[in-house]
């Protein structure tokens, strides 16, 4: 029996070998060029960028190797790919990671302002989010939509519109909540998901609060306006608006239970729109998609997009701003954003007029690209920023002011001191 | 006489010398293996926790700063008693029910044999699947549990599984104990299987009954496995991550916070990398206390 | 080899093994259900709707992903590393057992600790190290670390197994003029064929569901390995429940029959005795 085991191991041992041989033989005689993006929900769509970048490696003869990554995995993959400079020639990832990382980032100025000139430039918050210190550091590629979504039968039922203030939003909520039937107004998380931070992050802004003044530095978290939005989505949750459960909530979560007919209003990407067309079409029409909603201070959306980026010591660089270069032609991009059918927004102008943005429901998400603002606004992007925002230090305070029974004022306080330490951490 | 006593003193030393390198030549390789990919490692994370690395930038000596700063963090303290609730709870029930079970199906019958070769399931399921299970049938509004439950008029409301801090840390924790258990429950029944039948027949004899067996004959021979076994799941389960990460990523409100759980924050989902290796490190002090602890009570217990 | 307990009322325990057996399974049992379900009766109001049931999700799993690669990759790392870690492990447990050299207690408690580091902390150090030596994106990369974990484990085991081996064969062997290495490979080898084979078994288990050292040094989707690709079945806001679970079954059969193949004397050896600290 040993020398059975010990032939097999052998053998399995040989076939490695073999296999990692011919691999790398194989691999020595043409250019090769890795390219690491983020899975976007949309098949469609991730679909075409591979379509897209093996057209362009056919054209010029240079094997690409296309590496697909989850949005769940996506913060481990891009700190191995920056800490040790090599893993990918051309890489995709969320667009305030730029300012994150630039050091490590070679600038793309030539290529950008060759786009530019080409479209008529790009939306200002992605040229916020990547144009740093007077160079390009990523390509902006593409904007994440997050919209309020509605279940329209229900309007109707109701005779109501949808919300154009916050105000507006509570109240229709509660209008359409009906525990009994098991139905909630608004159906948005209260944990870690991202759904309710990026909602909170807009809801906060809408209303005059904001988690740092304009120097990037200073706390500003700590204010009657925060007190106020806090306190907008802790009486709707009290008052049993928001279902029980929502902090325990994930951001599949309420995907599947709009889809599931038990929540009324939600915040979310078209994803549901999306999944709905294609799985469940007794449910899509009975949707509808508006941009957020205004406060006191004005409408805005927290911002989530996409840009490429390439590392600074990368020795394919002619061949990344090529690539770059096929992908932004305007049949291409305009495949691609098409493909995605709403998932994400062109983040280059000219793009305005492709078939999908006839769609009512798709159409907000265009126009929300003038009110989008980056994490840290009316401050820069910082790595601070980007934690507080990642890490979830804001919703948190609605667990600790409902589950821990925590006083809403010393909430906030801690999560101000926090913020305080952690910017202190990061000046170390 | 007395040169063939030397000669058998010089023998001896060398046979002993010759023991000495042997044995290092032995453990060789796995000397190497652990060097090479542990020891090495752990000492540039312990470089890496004296300075202020960030992803993406170089980084500059600052002492033991993130320790202090660790020290006064609430967040991180919650962290600590947050891992000790989920060891301990995990470990106790892992052994308890493990133990129980092993007893159950320890016996002949096909029923027994066959369930004895299918009860590693739970455990040998990757852990990355196992949490997608579970998290799948804990979502509140149409999960299966707590559809199940009400269907069978167990619970009025749903059991707000991820949503409450208190149900949370008891949701992983099932998770958790379902995961081991199995392990312990097979580890106990090959002991159980190697205790000599003479000792129950002899016991039987002296007019024991199956109470008095377990406990003068079964457990003391089992002392030794449920040691390692002890020892093996405190050391898993204080670095579980998979499980907390996917199923409640470590809320409501860090709830569910632990120091694996936490380390990964701050260091992926903040930028903090030397701050978040000080918190792994932090690790090793925990379980080695609760092993100390643990050692310490069973001596105590055993004699 | 039956113990009282389980002669204690058999017609009782059978019944609370069957119990057991089906509380230890509802989750599994659960994702059979949610696998062949069709995408409107897993979002409905009602989990327990099976008016209208489908293999799509196992269609989609096994033709539109990797999913065969991912189990051939995970089977050829997990083997390898696996028979690494038991050569390794055999031979440092026999040199512990029978050698009494200085630094030998510190040694082995110096490899313990070593076991409790988390490697979600472990791979930062190790991707660096990985990428420096070209490894990255192979499967050498995981068959060279995963040894990290395995071989502790596999030592550990296999030191309270060895000690249980009776030392007269091998010390008339060693009389005889046997060395040290012949000792191993001819004698003891043969007779702890039982215990090290379950130790490889579980060890095997160990690596066939290693996450984290996957996931960041495997790059290309044909190399992944199962629990990565399973993962990956996500994207965004949207897990794709039916064929995650539906990858997930198919994932419990290779470790169901490696461990319905060694149950013959799996259970029959007793692997699990302390150190006696």
């Amino acid at each position: 029996m040993l020398t059975t085991r010990k032939i097999i191991i052998n053998v399995l041992l040989a076939i490695v070998l073999i296999g990692v041989t011919v691999t790398s033989f194989s691999c020595a005689k043409k250019r090769k060029l890795t390219v690491m993006y983020v899975k976007i929900w949309a098949d469609s769509l991730n679909n075409t960028f591979e379509g897209i970048c093996k057209e362009w490696g056919k054209a010029t003869g240079v094997e690409v190797n296309m590496v697909q990554v989850s949005l769940n995995d996506q913060d481990t993959k891009t700190a191995a790919l920056i800490e040790s400079g090599t893993g990918a020639d051309l890489a995709i990832f969320p667009a305030h990671q730029i300012a994150i990382y630039k050091d490590r980032l070679r600038d793309l100025d030539d290529i950008a302002r060759e786009l530019e000139s080409n479209y008529g430039g790009f939306y200002d918050i992605a040229r916020d989010m990547t144009f740093l210190d007077g160079h390009w550091y990523g390509i902006p590629l593409y904007a994440w939509s997050h919209l309020i979504v509605y279940r329209k039968d229900l309007l109707e039922t109701h005779n109501l519109k949808p919300a154009k203030t916050f105000e507006d939003l509570a109240s229709v909520a509660k209008k359409l909540n009906d525990p009994k039937n098991e139905i909630w107004g608004l159906g948005i998380g209260m944990g870690k998901d991202d759904d309710i931070a990026m909602f909170f992050q807009s809801l906060l802004w809408a209303f005059g609060g904001k988690v740092f003044e304009s120097d990037g530095k200073t706390v500003a978290i700590n204010s009657p306006e925060t007190r106020k939005a806090l306190q907008y989505l802790i009486d709707l949750y009290r008052q049993g608006v928001i279902p029980p459960g929502a902090f325990g909530w994930d951001g599949a979560s309420n995907n599947k239970n709009f889809l599931a007919g038990k929540i009324a209003i939600t915040a979310n990407s078209p994803t549901i729109y999306y999944v709905a067309k294609h799985e469940n079409p007794d449910m899509a029409p009975k949707i509808l998609h508006t941009i957020y909603p205004t406060g006191p201070n004005g409408t805005f959306c927290y911002a989530t997009g996409f840009t490429f980026a390439t590392l600074k010591g990368n020795k394919n660089t002619e061949l990344v701003k090529n690539l770059i270069r096929y992908i932004f032609k305007r049949e291409n991009y305009s495949k691609l954003i098409s493909s995605g059918e709403g998932s994400v927004d062109p983040w280059i102008r000219s793009f305005e007029n492709l078939e999908i943005w006839k769609d009512p429901n798709l159409e907000p998400g265009l126009r929300s690209l003038d009110i989008m603002k980056s994490v840290g606004w009316p401050g820069p992007v910082t790595r601070s920023a980007a934690e507080v925002f990642q890490r979830r230090i804001l919703t948190d305070i609605l667990g600790r002011v409902i589950n821990d029974k925590q006083s809403l004022d010393k909430a906030i306080e801690e999560a101000e001191n926090k913020i305080k330490d952690i910017v202190a951490q990061y000046a170390k | 006489m007395n040169k063939g006593l030397k000669d058998r003193i010089t023998l001896y030393k060398s046979v002993k010398r010759k023991e000495k390198y042997t044995g290092y030549l032995l453990s060789l390789p796995l000397l190497s293996v652990t060097v090479l990919v542990v020891i090495i490692p752990v000492i540039w994370l312990l470089l890496m926790s004296f300075t202020n690395k960030t992803i993406g930038s170089p980084s500059t000596f600052i002492g033991l700063a993130n320790y202090f700063s660790l020290f006064r963090d609430d967040v991180f303290w919650k962290s600590v008693t947050n891992t000790l609730k989920f060891s301990v709870g995990s470990v106790i029930f892992q052994l308890l029910i493990g133990l129980a079970v092993a007893l159950i199906i320890n016996g002949s019958g096909i029923v027994k044999l066959v369930t004895r070769s299918l009860i590693i399931l739970p455990w040998a399921i990757p852990g990355a699947i196992t949490a997608l299970v579970w998290l799948w049938m804990y979502y509140d509004i149409n999960g299966v549990i707590n559809y199940a439950l009400r269907t069978l008029g167990l619970i009025q409301k749903d059991i707000l599984w991820l949503a409450n801090p208190t149900w949370a840390l008891t949701a992983i924790i099932i998770v958790n104990v379902w995961r081991i258990t199995p392990f312990v429950s097979i580890a106990i029944i090959a002991a159980l299987q190697n205790i000599p039948h003479s000792l129950y027949e002899s016991s039987a004899l002296e007019g024991a009954t199956t109470i008095k067996q377990f406990f003068f004959v079964t457990l003391p021979n089992l002392k030794s496995v449920i040691f390692t076994l002890i020892l093996l799941c405190t050391i898993w389960s204080v670095g579980e991550f998979q499980i907390i990460h996917v199923i409640t990523k470590g809320g409501p409100a860090n709830a569910t916070q632990t120091l694996a759980t936490l380390a990964y924050e701050v260091g992926f989902r903040g930028s903090r990398l030397g701050q978040s290796v000080a918190i792994s490190l932090a690790i090793l002090p925990v379980v080695l206390t609760l092993i100390l602890i643990i050692s310490h009570f069973l001596k105590k217990a055993v004699t | 080899m039956t113990q009282k307990v389980g002669r204690f009322r058999p017609r009782l325990t059978s019944f609370l093994a069957i119990l057991i057996l089906l509380v230890f399974f509802f989750p599994l049992i659960w994702m059979l259900v949610t696998s062949i379900k069709p995408h409107d009766l897993i979002y409905s109001s009602n989990p327990f709707d099976f008016s209208h049931l489908t293999m799509d999700n196992y269609f989609k799993v096994l033709h539109d992903t990797s999913f065969i690669r991912w189990i051939i990759n995970s089977f050829i790392v997990a083997v390898v590393s696996t028979f690494i870690s038991l050569v390794v492990s055999i031979f440092a447990a026999y040199s512990f057992i029978k050698f009494d050299f200085p630094g030998k207690d510190s040694i082995w408690k110096g490899i313990l600790i070593c076991y409790l580091l988390p490697t979600s902390l472990l791979f930062i150090p190790l991707y660096t190290f990985i990428t420096k030596l070209g490894l990255f994106d192979t499967y050498f990369a995981l068959i060279l670390v995963y040894p990290s974990f395995l071989a502790p484990f596999c030592t550990w085991l296999l030191y309270g197994y060895f000690k249980s081996i009776p030392s007269e064969i091998e010390e008339v062997a060693l009389l005889e003029g046997c060395t040290y290495t012949q000792c191993i490979l001819r004698i003891v080898i043969p007779v702890a064929i039982p215990g090290i084979i379950s130790t490889g078994v579980l060890a095997l288990t160990l690596a066939w569901g290693e996450y984290i050292y996957a996931l960041v040094f495997i790059n290309t989707n044909l190399l992944k390995t199962l629990p990565v690709g399973v993962a990956s079945l996500e994207a965004g806001d949207v897990y794709s429940w039916g064929p995650i679970m539906a990858a997930a079954i198919l994932s419990c059969i290779p470790p169901t029959i490696a461990y319905l193949t060694v149950q013959r004397f799996f259970l029959k050896t007793n692997i699990f005795l302390s150190l006696g600290r």
